[in-house]
């Protein structure tokens, strides 16, 4: 089953992985949960995003609006 | 990993920093309020365990940001707080207030979109610290395409 996967730290960051997906259909998945989460502020794919079955992994490192 | 993003969350949404304050036992009134350099936010104030002053969340406010690529688009939700580099509140609880909230608004989106979702206690597997691991099930997205057979429902459209 597809899934996405959000680990929140205590120290305020976070990183989302999405699991089960097919070709690049894991980015329009974690969509919804990351702009109603905030705003992405850096993005980056690696050779491994074109797979057909893929593994992403968003990062939290600043939580605050100030 | 295949993808990687960096993601700044706006606590913003009323209702989940009602609800993040709730879960923490933390008291909530809504009003305005003078911090110690004058600025005057009004919102729903947070009260952080030793924090001297609240913190305030103004859910109306908005405000520009100059994006890498040089664009600009307009975000709604600001966060006053003054701790004084942790000599007025601990930075801490911040952040935990952060957490939780990006716990719950994670949460109350999956489920408006119809997916359910699961929550447990996990540790780093470098640091061992303990995080917050939010499953979120989706039965049917396995099927490929540009969307992956989602149904998004109205769930991720209420953020600007």
């Amino acid at each position: 089953m597809a899934q996405i996967k959000i680990r929140f730290a205590k120290d305020g960051s976070s990183k989302i992985e999405t699991t089960g997906f097919t070709g690049t259909s894991c980015q329009s998945a974690s969509e919804f949960i990351e702009k109603a989460l905030g705003h992405s502020a850096e993005d980056e794919k690696t050779a491994e995003f074109y797979k057909e079955t893929d593994t992403h992994t968003h990062l939290n490192v600043d939580e605050s609006n100030e | 990993m295949s993808h990687t993003a960096t993601i700044n969350i706006d606590v913003k949404d009323p209702q989940v920093v009602r609800k993040t304050a709730e879960r923490l036992g933390y008291e909530v009134t809504e009003g305005e309020c003078q911090m110690y350099d004058g600025t005057r936010a009004t919102g729903i104030q947070v009260r952080l365990p030793g924090w001297r002053y609240p913190v305030v969340v103004d859910t109306e406010a908005s405000w520009e940001e100059t994006l890498s690529d040089g664009t600009t688009v307009t975000r709604k939700g600001r966060v006053y707080s003054d701790n004084y580099n942790g000599s007025w509140g601990d930075q801490k609880f911040m952040d935990e207030f952060t957490q939780i909230y990006g716990v719950e608004k994670a949460s109350q989106e999956a489920s408006m979109a119809g997916y359910t979702c699961s929550e447990a206690i996990v540790l780093h597997p470098e640091t061992g610290a303990e995080e917050i691991e939010l499953t979120i099930n989706m039965p049917g997205s396995d099927l490929g395409g540009d969307n992956g057979g989602l149904n998004l429902g109205g769930g991720g459209l209420t953020v600007e």
